[in-house]
């Protein structure tokens, strides 16, 4: 009698899909990644009941050597903030593109920060001041 | 003697596609690498561009900072007493100047101190308006 060779069957993983898999979280990510532009080193103050915040296309920072950055470009004074955030909202109509987010080190003292803040208002920016959610105690 | 045709086996040009994969990966392992995921969180608020030696009405709410200590409409006040006080003025139910509340500061107050009492403010629905205490040195 003739014996019957089996033929053995390899199981395959099906990889051809992979690619398209791969190539579809690579587009997730795109849409999601935002490059940080803040560079600047900084604690965040903390306050309770504080609302999450979008990103935004203008960001300001005060980081903890009391430097103030611009789009992660340092600037030599308020004035000149003020002057920046003025030039790129320009034409912004809505409240939404005229909003800056604004973040400061929680120890930087009043004399560097608070011209900041009055050269935003001066600028027709709204400010969205980052900070840190508080636990409950 | 017939002869035999050879099927000339086409040779079709294939575009190397098993490296896709890999080369996908390594772009997803970059973009989890730069992906920030956390969330920002914080308070809108809108300073009215102040005007020097703009008058303020007697009506109009101040928050007075120091080094130590707080005062709202010249009483001393914590925190906690503050964001009450400023909850009982039912600022989200007004309109225009009505809403502002004055933020004035005295001495060298650290931002988060500052950003407490903001956030406090614009909580209650109110407008900050920041009143200086002096020109600054540095262009502000």
């Amino acid at each position: 009698m003739k014996r019957r060779h089996k033929k053995k069957e390899e199981i395959q993983v099906p990889v051809a899909s992979m690619g398209d898999i791969a190539f579809l979280l690579i587009i997730f990510f795109m849409i999601c990644s935002t490059f940080a532009k803040d560079t600047a080193k900084l604690k965040p103050p903390h306050a309770p009941d504080l609302a999450e915040l979008q990103n935004r296309a203008v960001i300001v920072s005060i980081d903890s050597d009391q430097r103030l950055w611009l789009q992660g470009r340092m600037m030599p004074n308020a004035k000149a903030v003020g002057q920046g955030v003025a030039a790129l909202i320009e034409g912004k109509q809505t409240q939404e593109d005229r909003t800056v987010l604004f973040s400061c080190d929680e120890g930087v003292p009043k004399r560097i920060f608070e011209p900041v803040l009055r050269a935003l208002g001066e600028a027709g920016a709204t400010i969205a001041a980052q900070g840190q959610p508080e636990k409950p105690k | 003697m017939r002869m035999r045709r050879k099927s000339k086996q086409q040779d079709e040009p294939e575009v190397p596609v098993s490296s896709f994969s890999d080369i996908a990966f390594l772009l997803i392992i970059f973009f989890i690498l730069v992906t920030t995921l956390t969330k920002r969180a914080g308070f809108m608020t809108d300073m009215p561009a102040g005007q020097e030696g703009g008058q303020q009405t007697s009506k109009t709410a101040t928050v007075q900072l120091h080094d130590q200590k707080i005062v709202f409409n010249e009483k001393p006040q914590e925190m906690d007493e503050l964001r009450k006080a400023l909850s009982e003025l039912k600022l989200q139910e007004k309109e225009g100047d009505a809403k502002i509340v004055m933020l004035e500061t005295t001495g060298n107050v650290p931002y988060q101190r500052y950003f407490e009492v903001m956030s406090a403010i614009s909580n209650a629905g109110g407008v900050i308006a920041i009143v200086s205490e002096e020109q600054d040195e540095d262009g502000g």
